[in-house]
């Protein structure tokens, strides 16, 4: 029912009504409100979640609410594309990459497909492409090999060296 | 909104495993093999070891082969760590020398692409054919 709202609060105290139809976009609020027959009046805590994130997540299912389901996906013939990130969600994503990995965890707890699917999406893009030491530099990754570590290594790859 | 210190390292295993899931092995192996201990264990799950297509293709089919840098990469550094994993290899036939000079002690499978008829069908009675199967 369009406009039937629910209240949904994020871990830092904020309250935010929410249209029913858009919350539902979340199968863990869907279950929450449906199986475990949580009344529509009372308040439904986030505790994983902040009010800024939290923010995002209701931008993202609003502009998304009327899209049709996602396929199931195959995992074993996963089709690899990466480049299918439409404008709307490229603009979205435009954000720090701890709030990135923000909505990761948000979208991962409150069971949105999409919204998982769009930001892991956009992880795997900032990975292509680059060398080991790139991908250090860019997420601010240590290289926690110790040197007697990296000297294994480079000895059980001698047999290709000397090839 | 306030500044995350949440980092790429930071996420679970299971969180990195559907970002991961979004690239095809061979560039998830080549940017994240020796980037750090919890990366490097991940990416060598048999998911992404077992079965591996050496060669770019474009979205109209076309085969060409990986770039000198990434050949390098994998044949000094990436295959030599997962060899004793890989089941399946997709070669293209400009690169299958330097790639299956390395010992793969479970293959079952090869896929050889871009064989010219005629001039490279000699390939299977050669040396390396014959030292590796």
């Amino acid at each position: 029912m369009a406009g039937h709202k629910i209240k949904l609060q994020s871990n830092d105290g904020d309250i935010f009504d929410v249209e029913v139809e858009i919350a539902k976009l979340s199968i863990t609020i869907k279950t929450m409100l449906e199986d475990l027959s949580m009344n529509e009046e009372e308040i439904i805590p986030l505790p994983n979640i902040n009010s800024a994130i939290f923010k995002k997540v209701i931008q993202w299912t609003t502009h998304h609410k009327d899209d049709p389901p996602l396929p199931p996906e195959d995992d074993e013939n996963r089709e690899k594309n990466t480049n299918d990130i439409s404008s709307w969600d490229q603009e979205f994503l435009k954000v720090d990459q701890g709030t990135l990995f923000e909505l990761i965890l948000a979208a991962n707890y409150l069971d949105i497909k999409g919204l998982l699917d769009v930001t892991c999406t956009s992880v795997a893009n900032m990975i292509k492409g680059k060398t080991s030491e790139e991908i250090r530099q860019t997420f601010n990754i240590k290289n926690d090999f110790t040197p007697q570590e990296e000297e294994q290594i480079k000895k059980e790859n001698e047999w290709c060296e000397n090839k | 909104m306030e500044y995350s210190s949440i980092q790429l390292n930071d996420l679970s295993d299971e969180i990195l495993l559907i970002i991961f899931k979004n690239l095809n092995n061979i560039d998830l192996l080549y940017s994240l093999i020796g980037v750090n201990k919890q990366l490097n264990n991940i990416v060598h799950d048999s998911m992404f070891t077992s079965s591996l297509t050496l060669f770019n293709h474009s979205s109209y089919n076309n085969i060409y082969p990986l770039s000198d840098l990434m050949l390098d990469r994998f044949c000094f550094q990436i295959l030599p760590s997962i060899h004793h994993k890989i089941k399946w290899i997709d070669v293209e036939v400009s690169s299958m020398k330097r790639i299956l000079s390395a010992n793969y002690p479970i293959l079952s499978g090869l896929g050889i692409y871009n064989i010219e008829k005629d001039t490279d069908l000699d390939i299977f009675t050669g040396k390396i054919f014959l030292s590796q199967f």
